[in-house]
């Protein structure tokens, strides 16, 4: 990290329980500007926790936030921050430009402004087609961008972003995947999720959230290693014979490939170059044995079993 | 000042958008008609109820007695009514959780219960005037409105500023339950529960509800305007404190949802 640029967000120390139960201990790290940070953590980890501390809507027993060079009080003004939750929420009598617009006001945005600020970002989020609609009436998928949009009202340089895409569909969390990418450039983003793809597609740096303690990964080599980490090669022989499954494994045995087999299922953890090679060339000898599988899959392991 | 000029328009919005203001208009314009023609026309109603060869004698009603069957239709229709709907405006922002990016934004908390509270209290006060407008015609045209303005506006006031702590009681409430259920039935247990107190007479001078049977007494002349003083200034005060407490308790509130 450069000396010029300052980290937009730093945390030291945060430390919060909850009836005696230490939730997060001793958390430090930061968040450098123009980047995307993945927070990931099995589900009751702390995530959500962690950020309505950096939001400012729970007090850390311990700790403090420092956000763009200023150390922030408790449960004071968090101007400079957006922040999404995880299912939006907005007042459904009023159409998303109403509601941006008393966002815009809200944040001291000038009256003469707020028109032109608003029609930007719901040009941003694919919302200008609908801004004279009720968010009544508004979609799953609609409601995540006007979310996004809400966030971004008044050029935060960090919004946090709970779960953005966990509720959307896969063209949805494309849609949002791809807003992220166009703001980076002006916006720092640190954002949870239990989707593992999500944070090899969009994170920068990772932070782990287990058993309270927090774990950075700052590389984007490393990154990528982790997210592999998450991967499992699924290969379905359903269908097949029972000898050509038997001799399948036997294979990956003498490959010293570890698998778990369920029934007719082949589930390969912490996946590699050497290992995915390995299983190439098993099938790419198929033809001899007559070894077709019903699919082969890469898929993302769920959050609980990763941790 | 300008976060209180943008919720105060969101506030605003809301009552229109919901319906909420067209409610509270409607019935306390019914209050403001059937009152005085109740009073009038009860004994002609009465009659056209009887079985036929049976009659009842009624003396003419009086215009205080109009007054007193509006005071009582709108302390109590009126006010359940308010009551009900109103009663979510602080505590369906929580359930509801829309208070979330409202907060995000970093504004003064103090100023979201502010807005509520004028707001609300600017609709009853718009309502509660039309209402007594409307009744004030009627009178005017069956009795002559005889009874001097004067002692109506007070007894409007009485009435007007017990209003205004119920809204105070539902925001205090609203903000510590954050359930629109158990708001509203603290709320209406606040009121029954001064009924009750009220039967001591040491303490009844000192109840905000007893604004609410003064306001009568005092069109009546049956006591002066100094004797509602203890009452008022007590409706005034708990009105200031549960809104001061209400904004010291949301300042510090975790929002933890």
């Amino acid at each position: 990290m450069k000396l010029h640029e300052e980290p937009v967000l730093i945390a030291n120390g945060i430390t919060k329980s909850f009836k005696g139960k230490c939730v997060i201990k001793n958390a430090s790290f930061s968040i450098k500007k123009n980047s995307i940070v993945g927070l990931v953590g099995k589900n009751g980890a702390g995530k959500t926790t962690l950020m309505r501390i950096l939001i400012g809507f729970l007090k850390a027993d311990s700790g403090s936030v420092c956000i763009d060079g200023v150390v922030r009080k408790n449960n004071t003004k968090t101007s400079g921050i957006g922040y999404l939750t995880d299912v939006p929420v907005f007042y459904e009598y009023m159409t998303c430009f109403e509601y941006l617009s008393m966002c815009a006001g809200l944040l001291g945005i000038e009256n003469s402004r707020i028109g032109s600020e608003v029609d930007r970002f719901l040009k941003l989020v694919n919302l200008e087609n609908s801004k004279d609609k009720k968010i009544k009436g508004y979609s799953r998928g609609m409601k995540q961008r006007l979310g996004i949009a809400q966030c971004l009202i008044g050029d935060p340089k960090l919004i946090i972003c709970d779960e953005p895409m966990s509720a959307l569909d896969p063209i949805g969390r494309e849609e949002v995947a791809d807003i992220f990418n166009n703001i980076k450039q002006d916006t720092s983003i640190l954002l949870s999720t239990h989707i593992m793809s999500d944070v090899e597609k969009l994170c920068d740096e990772v932070i782990i959230l287990k058993d309270g303690n927090l774990t950075k990964i700052e590389s984007l080599d490393e990154v990528e290693k982790f997210s592999n980490k998450s991967k499992i090669l699924e290969i379905d022989f359903t269908g097949c014979k029972k000898d050509i499954i038997d001799n399948f494994e036997l294979i990956i045995k003498n490959k010293k490939i570890t698998y778990e087999r369920i029934y007719k299922k082949f589930r390969i953890n912490n996946l590699s170059d050497q290992i995915i090679a390995d299983i190439c060339g098993i099938f790419c000898n198929a033809n001899a044995m007559l070894m077709f599988p019903r699919s082969i899959n890469i898929i993302d392991k769920e959050i609980d079993e990763f941790f | 000042m300008n976060e209180l000029c943008v919720l105060l328009k969101k506030e605003v919005k809301e009552y229109i958008r919901k319906h909420k203001i067209l409610i509270i208009l409607s019935v306390f314009i019914l209050i403001g008609i059937i009152s005085p023609l109740g009073t009038k026309y009860l004994g002609a109603i009465l009659q056209q109820l009887l079985p036929s060869g049976y009659e009842i004698k009624f003396r003419s009603p009086s215009e205080i007695e109009a007054y007193f069957q509006f005071f009582k239709n709108i302390s109590q229709l009126g006010l359940i009514i308010f009551i009900f709907a109103t009663v979510g405006i602080m505590s369906d922002e929580f359930e509801k959780k829309t208070i979330i990016n409202i907060l995000s934004k970093g504004i003064n908390r103090g100023t979201v219960i502010l807005s509520k509270f004028v707001v609300t209290s600017v609709i009853f006060l718009l309502s509660y005037t039309v209402s007594i407008m409307v009744f004030r015609y009627y009178t005017g045209i069956f009795w002559g409105n005889n009874i001097r303005i004067g002692v109506v506006i007070y007894s409007s006031i009485l009435i007007y500023f017990y209003g205004v702590l119920n809204i105070s009681v539902n925001i205090f409430f609203g903000t510590i339950f954050e359930n629109k259920i158990l708001t509203l039935v603290v709320c209406f247990a606040f009121n029954i529960i001064q009924m009750f107190l009220g039967i001591f007479p040491q303490i009844a001078r000192y109840l905000p509800v007893s604004s609410l049977s003064q306001c009568v007494y005092i069109v009546e002349g049956k006591i002066d305007i100094y004797e509602t003083i203890p009452a008022l200034l007590s409706t005034l005060f708990f009105t200031a404190l549960l809104l001061i407490i209400s904004i010291y308790l949301f300042n510090r509130k975790e929002i933890d949802q």
